[in-house]
């Protein structure tokens, strides 16, 4: 077990090269100069210089990109000239608060998910089943910045029950209930989505399992129905979700954009859409990286929780 | 069992089945639907520049905000005092043609990368997957904003975001499938037939593959078109005055208190649009999905669907502890029924071991799976007949009093034991919770007496194989658990389902040896199901053929094998001339079984005996009694012709 | 007919092996251990061996469809595999190959037709109109009604299927044809009728075969001569009547004893618990030894070469039976 963590330890190596080598390259590759872009048209030629000099773009790409992963690796992600502001801290702040909106977000579309699907595939063609999939369906395609836009006319227009915006009420507030408020919407419309996919797929995931000959087996052994469904099927539908959980949870993280913008959370997501309008390059990549970094180690963990369950991945 | 179960309705013609795949697409309702309001929206889009509309970009500020079903305005106005119908009908058609094009570049570019790391493998393979394992490492929309980011916002880049985001999908469903093909012997064939790679990839690999990038694309085409809209909306897809929906979406968010009729039209027309797609889409999927076609993948219930005309045989006076009395199962798919057994009748005494013989789809598993209900209904349905248990009806049982008998008075061995124990949870475990169902003894003392049981069954070093996985077994030994599981609370019913077809000959002698032993050490009366009379011969004190789901001979072992009435086993046995014989020459059987739903009314084996009358064909034929205890179901048993043997 | 129609010398398969990155040997699988095999042309060699012991992976060889890792493979004289050569259009022509799965070797979008057609147009380079005509003659060979031409497989039975896998073997008229377990997936009858339907063939077209299955009296049926493998060697190889007759090697007394015979209660020889070694590590001896009755310290040092008993008859172990 630990020689297997190590060794995925080791294969993310690779992976965090790759990852800021990409996004190192299309920052770079961005036609245009990016001080031009940031002083203005108005500029000297003197102030550009020296401005390309600071930012190292004097130097040749393989260069400038040592340089700009050892400062990264020094936690130096540069300094936002939007924002005028270390982009580190900036991007820390903002993604606690994405990781607040989409770790509520992922656990409750796991858990509606997993259940939904569960019980739709025992009760296959039942009404529960009927009603679950049609929902599914509207889940999967509607489009979550119009679904936020419904619930913000409806429960913070019309009913005044939910704020409609921001993580803490303005005035005073900022204890956790007030959060909790903050997040019920935001949280809400992002899970839909992944929830709809998870159900899809452990309803058909638990529907294949049953179909399988060791579930005649456990039947004929004469295990009680109800565990023959959770401690036969179940368990072996889990190997498939597993998987999907993690690519779900990217799914989550990124759909948070979209969130963020509707609902005015102060995450990461709507800070790069800023900062990507802005073109404020620093901030981009720093918050890029973070996140998909974040995204990375994420994956490790639905890795080692799949060897977990499955004995036949381990040897 | 499965296989050859979903196999049934299969074997329809190839122009047939695409015939068969749109009458799914056209059954299913829901996909309908979806046709249609896609249709509605396709033919609008592509209507739109010969419509009467306004102009969409005409800013008249005189007009703002007028609501909708307001001054001649279908939809209003937005803030600039554009016609909202005009600009939604434009722009729904923009949406359309974007996530169409992404759908486009995702599929050729995900595929081809897909078909190729599958086809090459090593460090062809190696590489693309890396590259691709990259691009799922950033969470989906942040590589699209990324990307957006680099090329700089617009409408164009958008849609390449898009397509570069769902490449992946493109390329692992395609790895996948292709990865399945490239092992097919037929593959292997074409290369022996001369042909080079890019001739088997294009000829060979692609018209295999092709349904899944099909299915790809309906599953991903809605994602497309909402990722598209959504960087619309963040305002980093279409710019002004060029509009898609997500933009006019965006655009309008700012006015949501004034008039939410801006935003949440168009946001209601990509809802339209996206469900309609993947309305369409799973039914697409469905229709070439072939295990969804065959209704394969609709949950078997617990016990099999039981509809007996007739009333419940009498428990009469009882000939043996298991005794089965016309019992008869049909399948039915796809509106044809299949008799897979055509009542059955036979009775086991205790500690008799009867052989049920006969080739693939004569009916003998059925037959054996019906006795506890264990047939996958839907399709099965048990239609006729008893099987009585000590005289009582097993079959008359609610679904709770069958979960006792089954595993406790009366338990099966399986055939393939690589499929039949569960592949996450130890051998200990699994022959434990068998004494757990049936015994209430706690965990630790149903542990114990299970390495017992293990090591009955010669598991070499029990204690510590307990707790391995069933992938750590050989096969030989996983049929052995096999074994200990069915015998673990003692049952007076033995059914064992070519519980050796899957091992090796030399394998196949020790786990005989071994059921042979136990089955005397308990009593059982044992229901042994194989297609090899030398197995039969082996451990059989009685024998049982089967053709076309009836019985057609049965009696003592040696009278069946070494005297056989029935043409049918004659001919059989026959077919395999005997090990050490020195005969060089086969007398095969010509034809073929008839199938399941086209059955005779007379003799089933009639078209292939030689001994053939009308009268054979005429009506069903009854058993004879050729000697004592030794029947067959032919109007001309050999016996009584006075032909012994003809080999 | 002196030289033989083909002939392995030294054939040996490793799966794996090599190093790691970091320098440290990976474990190789050695699936097929030099084997030599020779026969002439008409006759039928079968090779017998239960699963796991190679003799597929030797099939494949054989039939050029994977490189062997040493060894050679000679058809008609001429080196078709090995020594760096690649498998070339005439050694394709002169061997072919018949797969256990009748379904499985024929690509399911296509016709029967278009299936036959591939090695009359790569292989014999036939003009369309010689095609059709050798279409119909495959047909007529294998038995099949020549409407079955445009159908597809999945329209096909069994039987049916491994006919159609049989005629695009002989498409291209090779000398030599491999089966690979050519009936394991078909009922008892239609194996019959599959067979025979093979012996007419090697008559009619002096074919050459290499019939290839774990069903004992299948082979006793079919073969001139019989190798017997065991976990990637062969351990026993002499005429078919000889070898059935008297067996020389523990484990073809093994076989024969466990195969159910009608009328033979079983004859149980050997050790209880058959498991093969572990193919990563090997035992040192005789791969056999942990199961043979007839074992001795020298067996579990030393692994025995296959040497000639009596005429024709060579065999692998230390303790011939007698």
């Amino acid at each position: 077990m630990l020689s297997f963590i190590a060794r995925r330890l080791l294969a993310l190596i690779p992976i965090l090269i790759g990852l800021s080598l990409i996004v190192f390259l299309i920052m770079a590759l961005i036609p245009g100069d990016p001080a031009l872009a940031i002083l203005g048209s108005y500029a000297t030629p003197e102030s550009l210089t020296r401005l390309r000099a600071e930012m190292g773009l004097d130097h040749s790409l393989p260069v400038q990109y040592l340089i700009w992963l050892d400062n990264i690796l020094h936690g130096d992600f540069g300094r936002s000239y939007s924002l005028n502001r270390p982009v580190l801290d900036e991007v820390v702040e903002r993604f606690r608060a994405t990781l607040i909106l989409s770790a509520t977000a992922f656990a409750l579309c796991s858990i509606w998910g997993v259940l939904a699907g569960v019980v739709c595939a025992v009760r296959q063609n039942g009404w529960v089943d009927r009603m679950v999939t049609a929902l599914v369906l509207i889940g999967i395609s509607i489009p979550s910045f119009w679904l936020g836009l419904l619930l913000i006319l409806l429960f913070a227009v019309r009913l005044h029950w939910l704020p409609a915006s921001g993580m803490f009420a303005i005035y005073g507030g900022g204890d956790l209930l007030d959060l909790a408020r903050h997040l019920v919407l935001p949280a809400t419309t992002l899970s839909v989505v992944a929830a709809g996919v998870i159900a899809r797929l452990t309803r058909a995931s638990m529907l294949e399992v049953l179909r399988q000959d060791f579930i005649r087996t456990a039947r004929a052994k004469g295990v009680a129905e109800a565990s023959v469904i959770f401690r036969h099927a179940f368990k072996a539908a889990l190997v498939n979700i597993t998987p999907v959980l993690g690519v779900q949870a990217g799914f989550v993280l990124g759909g948070a954009v979209y969130v963020e913008t509707i609902f005015q959370w102060p995450g990461i997501g709507r800070m790069l859409v800023t900062a990507i309008s802005t073109r404020d390059i620093l901030l981009v990549q720093g918050g890029v990286l973070v996140v998909a970094a974040s995204y990375v180690l994420f994956n490790l963990i639905a890795d080692v929780v799949q060897h977990l369950l499955d004995p036949r991945v381990r040897t | 069992m499965n296989g050859r179960l979903s196999r049934l309705p299969g074997s329809a013609p190839r122009r047939a089945a695409a015939k068969a795949a749109l009458s799914v697409l056209a059954r299913n309702r829901p996909a309908a639907v979806g046709a249609i309001i896609l249709a509605l929206i396709v033919v609008i889009a592509l209507l739109t520049p010969v419509l009467p509309l306004l102009p969409p970009d005409a800013i008249d500020p005189a007009n703002r905000l007028i609501p909708p079903l307001n001054a001649g305005r279908t939809l209003g106005t937005d803030q600039l005092g554009r016609d909202m119908l005009a600009r939604l009908l434009w722009g729904a058609r923009l949406s359309l043609a974007v996530g169409l094009a992404a759908t486009f570049v995702a599929a050729l570019a995900g595929s081809s990368i897909g078909v190729c790391a599958g086809y090459f493998g090593r460090w062809i393979d190696a590489l693309l997957m890396r590259a691709i394992d990259m691009l799922m490492a950033f969470p989906y929309v942040l590589l699209a904003l990324t990307i957006v980011a680099a090329l700089g916002p617009g409408l164009f880049n958008a849609m390449i975001a898009v397509a570069v985001v769902n490449i992946p999908f493109f390329a692992r469903n395609l790895r996948g499938s292709t990865l399945g093909i490239v092992h097919r012997e037929f593959i292997d064939a074409a290369r022996l037939s001369g042909k080079g790679d890019f001739s088997i990839l294009v000829s060979e690999v692609l018209p295999n593959v092709a349904p899944v990038i099909v299915i790809t694309m309906s599953t991903t085409v809605g994602w497309m078109i909402l990722e598209t809209a959504g960087l619309s909306f963040l305002g980093l897809g279409s710019q002004p005055p060029q509009a898609d929906l997500g933009s006019m979406l965006g655009e309008g968010r700012k006015l949501l208190l004034n008039a939410p009729f801006v935003s949440t039209i168009p946001g209601a027309v990509i809802f339209l649009l996206v469900i309609g797609v993947n309305l369409v889409g799973d039914g697409i999927r469905d229709a070439l999905d072939p295990r969804l076609r065959s209704g394969a993948i609709a949950r078997p219930s617990p016990v099999t669907a039981i509809s007996r005309g007739r009333a419940a045989v009498d428990a009469g006076h009882s000939q043996g502890v298991l005794q089965v009395r016309t019992l008869s199962t049909e399948f039915q798919t796809a509106g044809e029924t299949y008799k897979a057994v055509n009542s059955v009748s036979f009775a086991i005494r205790n500690g008799e071991c009867l052989g049920l013989v006969g080739e693939s789809g004569s009916g003998k598993s059925v037959t054996a799976l019906s006795l506890l209900a264990l047939v996958q209904s839907p399709p099965g349905t048990i239609t006729e007949g008893a099987v009585l248990l000590d005289g009582e009806d097993v079959l008359s049982k609610s679904a709770a009093a069958l979960r006792f008998i089954r595993g406790g008075r009366a338990s099966y061995v399986f055939q393939d034991p690589q499929s039949t124990l569960h592949p996450l949870l130890t051998i200990g475990e699994q022959v434990a919770e068998a004494l757990r169902a049936h015994q209430p003894v706690s965990r630790v003392k149903a542990w114990d007496k299970a390495v017992r049981l293990l090591d009955l069954v010669r598991i070499p070093n029990a204690k510590r194989r307990a707790h391995a996985f069933p992938h750590e077994l050989s096969g030989g030994m996983r049929q052995r658990v096999g074994i200990a599981m069915a015998l673990a609370n003692h049952p007076e019913v033995l059914i064992a389902d070519e519980p050796t077809t899957a091992l090796d000959v030399t394998v196949q002698a020790q786990v005989l040896k071994l059921m042979n032993e136990l089955r005397m050490r308990d009593s059982a009366a044992v229901l042994f199901i194989t297609h090899d009379f030398g197995v039969a011969s082996d451990i059989c004190d009685r024998i049982a053929v089967m053709y076309a789901g009836q019985i057609v001979e049965m009696g003592a072992a040696e009278d069946v094998l070494e005297r056989p009435a029935h043409p049918y086993t004659r001919r059989l046995i026959d077919c395999v001339p005997a090990l050490g014989s020195g005969i060089r020459s086969f007398r095969a059987i010509g034809g073929a079984p008839p199938a399941a739903n086209r059955l005779p009314s007379g003799c089933a084996f009639a078209d292939r005996c030689d001994f053939a009358v009308a009268e054979c064909r005429a009506r069903p034929v009854g058993f004879v009694a050729v000697a004592s205890n030794h029947l067959a179901r032919c109007l001309h048993p050999l016996e009584a012709r006075g032909e012994r043997t003809s080999a | 007919m002196n030289e033989p129609a083909l002939e392995a010398r030294g054939l040996t398969k490793r799966y794996g092996g090599g190093a790691t990155l970091l320098g440290r040997r990976r474990a190789a699988n050695h699936a097929v251990s030099d084997v030599a095999l020779s026969l002439s042309r008409g006759e039928t060699l079968g090779i017998v061996g239960e699963s796991g012991c190679g003799k597929s992976t030797l099939a494949r060889m054989l039939a050029g469809l994977t490189p062997p890792s040493a060894g050679t493979v000679v058809i008609n004289g001429q080196v078709f595999v090995g020594d760096g050569i690649v498998p070339r259009r005439a050694g394709r022509r002169a061997i072919q190959y018949v797969f256990q799965d009748p379904n499985g070797s024929l690509n399911p979008r296509k016709t029967v037709r278009n299936i036959l057609a591939t090695p009359l147009v790569r292989l014999a380079r036939l003009d369309r109109r010689r095609r059709d005509e050798r279409i119909i003659e495959l047909m007529d060979a294998v038995k099949l009604r020549s409407e079955f031409v445009d159908r597809y497989p999945h329209e096909l039975s069994g039987g049916q299927a491994q006919r159609i896998g049989i005629a695009r073997a002989l498409a291209a008229s090779p000398d030599i044809v491999i089966l690979d377990e050519p009936v394991s997936a078909l009922d008892v009858s239609v194996q019959a009728q599959v067979l025979s339907l093979l012996g007419e063939l090697q008559e009619r077209f002096r074919l050459t075969y290499v019939f290839i299955s774990h069903n004992l009296a299948a082979i006793e049926v079919v073969s001139d001569h019989v190798a017997v493998m065991y976990f990637g060697r062969i351990v026993e190889q002499a005429p078919a009547r000889r070898l059935f007759a008297h067996p020389r090697h523990p484990y073809t007394r093994l076989l024969l004893d466990s195969a159910p015979v009608i009328g033979r209660k079983s004859r149980q020889v050997g050790v209880e618990i058959a498991e093969l070694p572990d193919p990563y590590d090997p035992p040192p001896g005789c791969a056999f030894a942990p199961r043979c009755s007839s074992v001795t310290a020298h067996c579990l040092h030393d692994a025995p070469d296959l040497t000639r008993m009596a005429e024709n008859h060579d065999v692998a172990c230390f303790h011939p039976l007698t």
